[in-house]
């Protein structure tokens, strides 16, 4: 509101000065103008007819003073005939400036001469004097007459045959009318002018309070978004301040423009060192063993505008100020602009010490697990077969119902410590394989080669249903994996005397592997669980089962690594089809010939 | 002459388990029970195979391993990783290193284990 006010007052102020001095030069200019206009046409007017008179009553000739007697009674007829001039005062002068007619008849005869007499000699052209211009003649007036308003005019008197004028009449006439007409006309002018710059003051005022109410509003509505802007950027700094990833900013000139406190906490340099500065200094990759990492995947992701990550399992370092290697996770993604250039990139980066010490601990538990109490399990197994294929000397009967039910204790306990540390590596991100083109039919051939004497065992018919499959991209030791571990199921949970098929689907994208069983039926509800870690289903039919609960969470884990799905399909005691799938590969070559 | 089969297993369960396995079986063995002595016993007996345990005290296998492959006078030996190990990126990295064969001891039988290194034996 202040600003409003300041800013009307400013308006108000500097617009009446400025339309009085608008005003005073203009009524000045036009005043001047107007009257210096009246003056020439009264003078124009007052030469012609006296012009036009003299060439009535005077004769053509030269004019000389003895001419005065000659022609006297002609001046005087001329006089006459120009009274309705209101000429006060007449005097006719001839080529030397004498005086030879004047109505003061004391001034006949002598000599007169001043600028406008020669100027109208020299030029035969009318010239007029304002009375009162620095004229000594008249400065004896009375006040009367210095009240009034003069004009001097002196008007050549040439003839036809004449080049230059005969002689110079100089008329003194009153023109105070002229002058109090003009003081009207100037008083309208000074109104006219007053009225019109008053209505353009009013609508200049009218334009100023539109436009300074819509400035003010912009002004308002400008301290808002500066406000806004504030407590935005106070957000900002509060959330880089407290954010527990470190964050960098570099432009497309490869300069630093921001770096966050925790980044200065990973690599001990402060944003005073780094900012405005290149960044290659600053953000020195490493991998593990403290050598520069060949990929220069910044230079890439400027370049390219590839949004890259990598994890700390990625080993990927940053060497901080004192050389030291700090494990770290790394999102680079680049800041594009409005016509879809890269403007630069920012940085997120997450110490992964810690991640690095638990895997550390996690490595170690799982070494030791494997150490300690594999290679026992896997001793007595070693013994027990040897005591079992009769290598430690013969067995009866008991003995050697005996150690078999050790060996198939001894059995499940080797294979609970490989399921739980294949759980403990999938969940610490540890699984790792690599994937090639396999054929997935010779992997079940050998299966069922394998499985066959379970099977036999319980009467179950292992049938398989070739097909023309293509190649997969898999692991062919995982795809065993998975396969076993399903047959596996499939014969444990199918009653004796039942079939057990395994049969493809081919699908555009993938090959649909299913392994159908005419067993005991999963419900409903036991399916919602089937593929969670330890799920046993526990009824009448399999208490006598045993395992470990991790085969199908293992086998789930598998498939998925490999880009695959795994799903079930059950009715209850009509038989279970668990169903995955592999991503075909794009070789011509067939699986199966 | 019969084949030298070398045992390396910081476990004298194991050591004793397949040192008995293979004698019984006509085989000629060896057994070191750490790295140190594996290194040794591989220069000095040149046996033609040897199971190589890798979490074994002193030298770790992976690295016994190692320098038997950069030593021009023992680099042929056949060495099979004989292992509780099941992941993936310690096979990778036996393979690389060298090694003819991974068993992975939960996954093998002895059965398996035997024919194995008798297939390395006659290749």
């Amino acid at each position: 509101m202040q600003l409003k006010i300041n800013l009307t007052k400013k308006f108000v102020i500097s617009s009446i000065l400025a339309f009085l001095v608008i005003g005073s030069i203009l009524s000045y200019i036009v005043s001047f103008q107007l009257k210096e206009k009246l003056i020439t046409n009264k003078k124009n007017e007052i030469a012609m007819h006296v012009a036009d008179h003299a060439k009535i009553y005077l004769p053509q000739k030269s004019f000389t003073k003895p001419d005065l007697l000659k022609y006297g009674a002609d001046f005087e007829e001329l006089l006459r005939a120009i009274g309705y001039l209101h000429a006060e005062k007449i005097k006719f002068y001839d080529k030397t400036g004498a005086i030879i007619y004047s109505d003061e008849l004391e001034l006949v005869g002598q000599n007169h001469t001043n600028s406008e007499l020669d100027e109208t000699f020299k030029t035969g052209l009318p010239v007029a004097a304002q009375v009162g211009e620095g004229k000594e003649e008249h400065k004896s007036r009375s006040n009367k007459e210095k009240d009034s308003k003069h004009i001097e005019i002196y008007l050549p008197v040439t003839y036809e045959n004449f080049s230059s004028p005969s002689g110079v009449i100089e008329v003194y006439i009153d023109i105070t009318d002229l002058f109090v007409s003009i003081s009207e006309i100037q008083k309208t002018i000074w109104l006219t002018i007053s009225l019109s710059l008053l209505f353009l003051f009013v609508i200049l005022y009218w334009i100023f309070k539109k436009a300074s109410n819509t400035i003010l509003e912009k002004n308002r509505a400008l301290k808002e978004v500066t406000k806004t802007l504030s407590l935005a950027q106070d957000q900002d700094e509060a959330i880089l301040e407290s954010m527990e990833e470190g964050l960098i900013v570099i432009n497309k000139n490869n300069q630093i423009l921001l770096y966050n406190p925790k980044v200065e906490v990973i690599t001990k340099y402060s944003s005073q060192d780094v900012l405005f500065r290149h960044y290659k200094n600053f953000i020195d990759l490493r991998d593990k063993d403290g050598k520069k990492i060949k990929e220069n995947i910044i230079k890439n992701a400027l370049e390219k505008g590839l949004v890259i990550r990598k994890s700390y399992k990625d080993n990927i370092n940053v060497k901080d100020r004192y050389g030291k290697l700090i494990p770290i996770a790394l999102t680079i993604a680049p800041i594009i602009g409005k016509k879809a250039n890269i403007r630069g990139l920012v940085f997120t980066i997450h110490d992964s010490r810690t991640e690095k010490e638990l895997d550390n601990v996690r490595d170690e538990f799982v070494y030791i697990v494997a150490h300690e109490l594999g290679n026992p399990i896997f001793a007595v197994n070693g013994y027990l077969s040897m005591a079992l294929d009769g290598s430690l000397g013969k067995l009866n009967g008991k003995l050697k119902e005996s150690i078999t039910s050790a060996k198939t204790v001894n059995d499940q306990l080797s294979t609970l410590v490989s399921d739980l540390l294949e759980v403990i590596r999938s969940e610490s991100g540890h699984m790792q394989f690599e994937t090639e083109n396999i054929n997935i039919g010779d992997v079940i051939l050998e299966i069922i080669k394998n499985s066959s004497y379970k099977a036999k065992k319980k009467k179950i018919k292992l049938e398989y249903i070739e097909k023309d499959i293509p190649l997969v991209i898999a692991n062919q030791d995982k795809v065993k994996e998975i396969i076993t571990n399903l047959v596996d199921n499939a014969i444990k949970y199918s009653p004796e005397k039942t079939n057990i098929k395994i049969s493809h689907e081919i699908l555009k994208e993938g090959v649909v592997t299913h392994v159908k069983d005419t067993g005991f039926g999963i419900s409903e509800k036991e399916r919602e669980n089937l593929f969670e870690k330890f799920y046993r289903i526990r009824n009448d039919e399999t208490k006598h089962i045993s395992g470990t609960g991790l085969g199908l969470f293992i086998v789930k884990t598998l498939v998925e690594k490999m880009n695959g799905e795994i799903w079930v399909d059950s009715k209850k005691d009509k038989g279970t089809t668990f169903s995955f799938t592999l991503k075909r590969s794009n070789k011509k070559e067939k699986g199966n010939k | 002459m019969s084949y030298k089969v070398m045992i390396a297993d910081d476990d004298p369960n194991i050591c004793r388990l397949y040192e008995s396995a293979f004698t019984s079986r006509g085989y000629t063995t060896i057994v070191a029970q750490n790295g140190e002595e594996t290194l040794v016993l591989i220069e000095k007996e040149k046996p033609d195979v040897v199971l190589l345990d890798i979490m074994m005290p002193s030298i770790h296998g992976l690295q016994v391993l190692d320098i038997v492959k950069s030593d021009p006078k023992i680099k042929d030996t056949k060495i099979i990783m004989f292992t509780a190990l099941s992941d993936e990126k310690t096979k990778m990295e036996a393979k690389e290193l060298g090694a003819i064969d991974y068993i992975v001891k939960s996954e093998s039988s002895m059965g398996d284990i035997l024919s194995k290194v008798q297939k390395v034996l006659t290749k």
